[in-house]
């Protein structure tokens, strides 16, 4: 079962990484209160 | 003979492989996903058919017995949700044919929405703590690529928030399973029912019990876990965000309604008061988020977290008939919510956009579309004799038997709101007619005008599946006795656990 964890949790984290990185590219910003694009209005 | 159980989740994954090995042919990935839909509904009824006759129905999988072994096992509240799961996977993927763009196409859209159904299903046929969580990650994770893809600027900042949150939840929802096995031993949710009644000191179970509150109410989008969901699920494609509204946050619920059920019989007496607490402020809260909405996806977002607020309300109810008027419920609110964010869809295929006040006329010039929007909306807002009424009956009786009466009256009170604000989309949508003074769009396209309107012809997989669920949740009202029959049964399947104790373990303690 920690296999299974661990397997799982580095897969979520390469993924994560991924779009971070994507959206600094896209929105210029890692602050999630600059990235108000798609807040509630 | 018991293959049954795990059909559910072996096909959509079947054709998640079969669409990846024709990569490079969106045509053929389409003929696959829409026939993995339909056979995983085939799948649904004949299981649900099964447990239905033969009762709960087990599979022990490698034919390691149980508690060592993972189980499988379908109740009729986890069959009755595989049939919604197909129900509104087929739905879906024939929407999708017909507007999911050629870009989201190439980059496996069809295989990572059948990788998400067999996620859902594997969450609900489960019966091992440690393999919900693994069905979580597997559905997580195609949620969070079917969010992201396509690039957008605000879908890539929906999709951010959207994951911070989910996995702070899958964490926590860790660290429990961890907990839970330092506590007992075994994470078979049958065998966890017996032993954790075991358990000193019994602070240890209230714990585990408020932390696994925590892990799927964020799923669930509970109040105040909620922010994801208004942050994120406005941004992908209509098809996409009609399958996550009718499908993620009741994963949620289902593992909320599973776990207090089973395992944390004795504590609810205890969790009620905050379960209560929190369904009302779910209900208000959602409902006035959504009243202050001018855009149709923003506004059908926050009603998904009102009507989670009265599925939290059916399990903090506790007694038999609160827990079928859950289920009831659960379904009504899946169909009627997934068929208007498919309108949704359609009113900007017809008018180029999801703001109210730049649509309109539609009850002129597409009266059958405003007919299926309406019967639709009427239902989600509880007007007989539609299915929401009868949902919503069965709650509020469920309450005032044991005298519940103030969750009663705010079930009512939104009640009335979700209304207001059905009507709001009526009226800006349908109609008011089209404003005259539409700007052109930004790319050059010329503005809206009621000609074009009114030459625009919706494609036949636009219309169908929309007629589909409309159908369906017609069909709920219409054959509410057979269906109250049904959910009264694995109502009571969920209060009496030791049939489904017995189910797994075999007889052995």
């Amino acid at each position: 079962m920690v296999l299974t964890a661990i397997v799982i949790s580095f897969a979520v984290l390469a993924f994560t990484l991924t779009l971070i990185h994507r959206v600094y590219q896209e929105g210029g910003s890692d602050d999630v209160d600059d990235l108000s694009e798609a807040d509630i209005q | 003979v018991n293959g049954l159980v795990l059909a559910p989740v072996l096909v959509p994954l079947v054709a998640a492989a079969l669409g990846l090995i024709a990569w490079r042919h969106p045509d053929l990935q389409r003929y696959v996903a829409v026939g993995g839909a339909a056979v995983l509904l085939l799948a649904g009824v004949v299981l649900l058919l099964a447990v239905e006759r033969d009762g709960i129905q087990t599979l022990q999988l490698g034919n390691w017995p149980a508690p060592f072994g993972i189980t499988m096992v379908a109740d009729l509240f986890a069959a009755i949700l595989v049939v919604l799961a197909g129900v509104l996977a087929v739905a879906v993927t024939l929407y999708s044919t017909a507007t999911i763009d050629p870009g989201r196409e190439r980059y496996a859209y069809y295989p990572l929405m059948m990788v998400l159904l067999a996620g859902v299903c594997g969450t609900f046929l489960t019966g091992d703590l440690f393999n919900l969580y693994v069905w979580f990650e597997v559905l997580l994770i195609a949620s969070f690529v079917l969010l992201a893809l396509g690039g957008e600027r605000a879908q890539l900042e929906g999709a951010l928030k959207y994951v911070a949150l989910n996995l702070i939840a899958s964490a926590v929802l860790l660290v429990t399973i961890g907990l839970v096995y330092g506590l007992t031993g075994t994470v078979n949710l049958a065998d966890l029912a017996g032993r954790l009644a075991q358990v000193e000191p019994d602070g240890m179970v209230y714990a585990v019990a408020a932390m696994l509150l925590v892990a799927f109410g964020i799923k669930a989008a509970l109040v105040p876990l909620f922010f994801w969901l208004p942050a994120s699920y406005h941004t992908p494609p209509v098809a996409v965000a009609a399958i996550f509204s009718g499908l993620l946050t009741k994963v949620g619920i289902y593992a909320l309604v599973r776990v207090f059920t089973l395992l944390f019989v004795e504590e609810m007496a205890d969790f009620q008061p905050l379960l209560l607490i929190v369904a009302a402020l779910t209900m208000i809260l959602g409902v006035i988020g959504a009243v202050a909405q001018h855009e149709m996806r923003r506004l059908l977002s926050f009603h998904i977290i009102s009507q989670i607020g009265y599925l939290v309300m059916g399990l903090a109810l506790f007694t038999m008939s609160a827990l079928a008027g859950l289920i009831y419920f659960l379904v009504h609110v899946a169909l009627a919510k997934s068929t208007l964010f498919l309108v949704a869809g359609a009113v900007k295929q017809l008018t180029g956009s999801f703001e109210l006040s730049k649509t309109g006329g539609l009850w002129a010039l597409k009266p059958g579309l405003a007919m299926l929007f309406g019967i639709a909306a009427m239902s989600l807002a509880g007007i007989p004799p539609f299915s929401g009424f009868l949902a919503k009956l069965a709650l509020i009786e469920a309450g005032l038997e044991i005298d519940r009466i103030v969750i009663v009256l705010i079930a009512l009170g939104v009640s009335l709101m979700t209304l207001y604000s059905m009507l709001k989309i009526w009226n800006a949508a349908f109609w008011k007619p089209l404003p005259s003074d539409l700007e052109p769009f930004a790319d050059g396209a010329a503005a809206v005008t009621r000609e074009r309107v009114a030459d625009t012809r919706l494609a036949l997989m636009v219309v169908a599946p929309i007629v589909f669920l409309v159908a369906c949740s017609l069909a709920l009202a219409l054959a509410a006795g057979p269906v109250f029959d049904l959910v009264d049964a694995a109502a009571l399947q969920l209060m009496e656990p030791a049939a489904y104790v017995e189910a797994v373990m075999g007889g052995t303690p």
